[in-house]
């Protein structure tokens, strides 16, 4: 076993006391003595703070006692398994562990000196990400994708005038598009850890000594026999190649910037055509810009592919089916169980967020944990919500808030019936954020609301809903 | 000039090249779009006669990436869109309409699938007279643009996407106004013998006199600050064949254009070929209009 990380016994003993409380002031639900222990372990970029709200929601349910410890991602697997230890390591034997990404791996790790009952993973990289091997090539890329967006602005600029109408529609747009696309990169970087200053990052390339150490038959033959349950959420994301490394870096408006950078791409290639069908041959200055709008119209067209393979394997070259940043064959926890989230699942980032229904079901089917007892919901009072306008068909009901409204209701709601003396607050995103739009009294159309949509309404766009 | 080439290109020079696309796109729909063709000769005479206010086309794209080796580097792409341009009351109407493209595979535990096709944008409506372009997705759901407020929220500060330079730039002190149209831009890609001394003479007002001859064709040369343009023109039917422009000694961009011609003289543009050298690869960019027509449709549809 590996050193722990240098820390300080005061450190220690403020950061136990911190996560204490935490834990406390977290828990609007009290705990009962048979309560199983869950520990949620947090992947690469984030805290235990991202596991607080499916944390909650689960412990309204279900008979457990969270704990949502917060590590030093960016330190080695080994070293925030120590941190782990340290932070939740007088929990019992009947302890659970849920990991997300990262999470997963540091949580098994963790059970090589702690007894575990359970260990859930969620989109964890059991077999490594190739990413973090691909990351330099895929820069290159869209490198290449933005310095073809300037070229067709420079070459605008290189002549006057007679096609510079083009820009007045499209400046705007083609802008976006390189934008969101240098954006990318940094934010996935922060999301996940694709810095090879980490150290934890050439532990999560496939085939790493640690992960070698962590899939070793003996390794697996350890964990098969220390614990009972083991089990692999693999997502899927929903419309995961289409976006490419948009969709990874924004997930919540995934199908927006997909849509926005079609419409980049489209008006591209209108005017490539245009040109080349009708400039005059003289006119070689038109001919440049055509070339330029067909080189960037190309680049926004493959970067999906290339975002795909770059997620897929090392050395690119297949696309493998993916959550935007770890592949299928990775995510599965090998020895354990296969729960599939399906290809309607959520994005890496999601996946805290938006996996309640499948964690729930393990803990609940392969773990035995029983649910809280639940006061019963007033009847009567409660808002409905329809898949298609004028209160028609399919419908979800509801009298209290939802979080996220699962994937079948998710950018689905058309048209709302509030019940009297009651108020629905309809949100973008999923744990009540992006923009919100409140109703006092029904709407058989939300067609009628401007809002964040792609058609520029508040119809098939809510994915959260609080009711008042 | 003419002897340097990108990779080993062997340009082929040719008075008339007739365009044999020989790939049949997927359809995302999985269904042919197909519609009866004009011949060259109904093209000219409809063309000439005036009597039509629709034009449309099938625009096949394909692209893709070689190293300097002549090798495939990453994805390439396919697509086909209908162009159709339709003259109304206020100008004329252009509509951008995907028709194919390969769609993707993806691996799986259960082997390579076909992936769905998301519900992404497949046409885009214009119009001569101003109006922002609007974008409809599969289900014909109109997608709107974002505002300016929407659209920072996908930029960060530390990692800007286009200069601004280059953009002002490309904005500067330009005036925007579409040029307003007549029928006479079919001029350009349906091209009549009784126009050749017209277009010959624009040549001559571009490039200057000819430079010599390649291969039958005169040549033309161009000189722009630290790049040297050629084109080798079919003097004959008055059309340019080939282009290349050389930059720094280094060729980097090479074009062929492609025509079909009736049996009355008229010229064709079926469509175009492009090398770019971008870093040490070059893209290659292959366009051909077919199904063209045009026709007269009143206002209908």
């Amino acid at each position: 076993m590996r050193a722990m990380t240098p820390m300080t016994a005061a450190t220690r003993a403020f950061r136990r006391v911190v996560f204490v409380s935490l834990v406390a002031l977290s828990t609007s639900v009290r705990t009962e003595a048979q309560d199983r222990p869950v520990v949620f372990v947090h992947g690469f970029g984030s805290s235990g703070e991202t596991w607080s709200g499916a944390a909650g929601r689960l412990q309204s349910t279900l008979a457990i006692q969270p704990a949502t410890p917060s590590l030093n991602a960016t330190a080695l697997y080994e070293s925030q398994a120590d941190d782990l230890q340290w932070q939740v390591g007088g929990f019992g034997a009947d302890t659970i562990a849920v990991g997300h990404s990262n999470g997963g791996l540091i949580a098994r790790q963790w059970n090589r000196q702690h007894p575990l009952a359970g260990l859930i993973t969620v989109g964890t990289p059991h077999a490594g990400a190739p990413l973090v091997r691909n990351l330099s090539a895929y820069a290159g890329f869209n490198w290449a994708l933005v310095w073809s967006v300037n070229d067709v602005f420079r070459l605008f600029g290189q002549g006057c005038c007679s096609w510079h109408w083009i820009l007045s529609a499209y400046s705007n747009i083609w802008q976006l598009a390189a934008d969101m696309a240098a954006s990318s990169l940094p934010e996935i970087a922060s999301a996940v850890a694709v810095n090879a200053a980490f150290p934890v990052t050439p532990e999560m390339a496939p085939g790493s000594g640690f992960l070698a150490s962590m899939n070793s038959n003996g390794n697996l033959a350890r964990e098969a026999a220390a614990v009972p349950v083991r089990a692999g959420i693999v997502s899927t994301a929903y419309n995961f190649y289409w976006g490419g490394a948009l969709r990874a870096a924004f997930p919540d408006d995934g199908d927006l910037v997909a849509y926005w950078r079609d419409a980049a791409r489209f008006g591209m290639e209108t005017y490539a055509a245009y040109i080349y069908a009708n400039a005059p041959y003289e006119d070689w200055w038109a001919f440049d810009i055509a070339a330029g709008l067909s080189t960037a119209a190309w680049y926004l067209t493959v970067m999906d592919e290339w975002w795909c393979q770059s997620v897929s394997v090392v050395g690119l070259g297949v696309c493998w089916v993916n959550d935007t940043i770890v592949p299928q064959w990775s995510q599965v926890y090998p020895g354990g169980l296969y729960i599939d989230a399906g290809w309607q699942g959520p994005a890496h980032t999601q996946e805290t967020r938006m996996s309640d229904a499948l964690i729930d079901r393990v803990l609940t089917t392969y773990l035995a944990v029983p649910s809280r007892t639940s006061t019963p919901q007033p009847s009567g009072d409660e808002a409905t919500f329809y898949g298609d306008i004028e209160f028609s068909g399919g419908s979800l009901s509801t009298s209290g808030d939802l979080s996220f409204v699962g994937w079948d209701w998710n950018d689905s709601v058309s048209s709302v019936h509030v019940p009297p003396e009651r108020r629905v607050v309809l949100y973008e995103h999923a744990d009540f954020e992006g923009e919100s739009l409140e109703l006092s009294g029904d709407d058989a159309d939300l067609r009628n609301h401007a809002g964040p949509g792609p058609d520029g309404t508040w119809n098939d766009v809510v994915s959260s809903i609080r009711v008042f | 000039m003419g002897q340097q080439r990108v990779g080993g290109w062997r340009p082929r020079l040719r008075a008339v090249v007739v365009v044999c696309v020989t790939f049949v796109p997927v359809l995302a729909s999985g269904q042919s779009t197909r519609i009866n063709p004009q011949s060259a000769e109904q093209l000219a005479e409809r063309a000439a006669s005036g009597r039509w206010d629709t034009f449309s086309a099938q625009v096949t794209v394909r692209r893709e990436l070689v190293d300097a080796n002549g090798q495939r580097r990453g994805p390439s792409s396919e697509e086909s869109f209908m162009w159709e341009r339709t003259k109304t009351t206020a100008g004329w109407k252009s509509t951008m309409t995907m028709v194919g493209r390969s769609r993707p595979t993806a691996l799986t535990r259960a082997g390579a699938v076909l992936l769905p096709d998301p519900p992404s944008i497949e046409r885009v409506e214009e119009r001569d007279d101003g109006p922002a372009p609007r974008f409809f997705n599969r289900a014909g759901v109109e997608i709107v643009m974002p505002s300016d407020r929407v659209r920072g929220r996908f930029r960060r500060d530390d990692a800007p996407g286009v200069e601004a330079t280059a953009v002002e730039r490309a904005l500067l002190g330009r005036s925007f106004v579409r040029p307003v149209q007549g029928r006479e831009w079919i001029r350009s890609l349906v091209m009549s013998p009784a126009d050749r001394s017209t277009r010959l003479q624009a040549f001559d007002r571009a490039f200057g006199r000819r430079a010599g001859q390649v291969a039958g064709l005169s040549r033309y040369v161009h000189d722009e600050r630290e790049r040297q343009r050629e084109v080798l023109v079919d003097e004959q039917n008055a059309v340019p064949v080939e282009m290349n422009v050389v930059q720094a000694g280094r060729l980097v961009s090479h074009t062929r254009f492609a025509y079909e011609q009736s049996a009355s003289g008229t010229t064709l543009r079926r469509g175009i070929r492009v090398e770019r050298l971008i870093s040490d690869e070059r893209q290659v960019t292959e366009m051909s209009f077919r199904e063209l027509r045009l026709e007269l449709k009143g206002g209908r549809p």
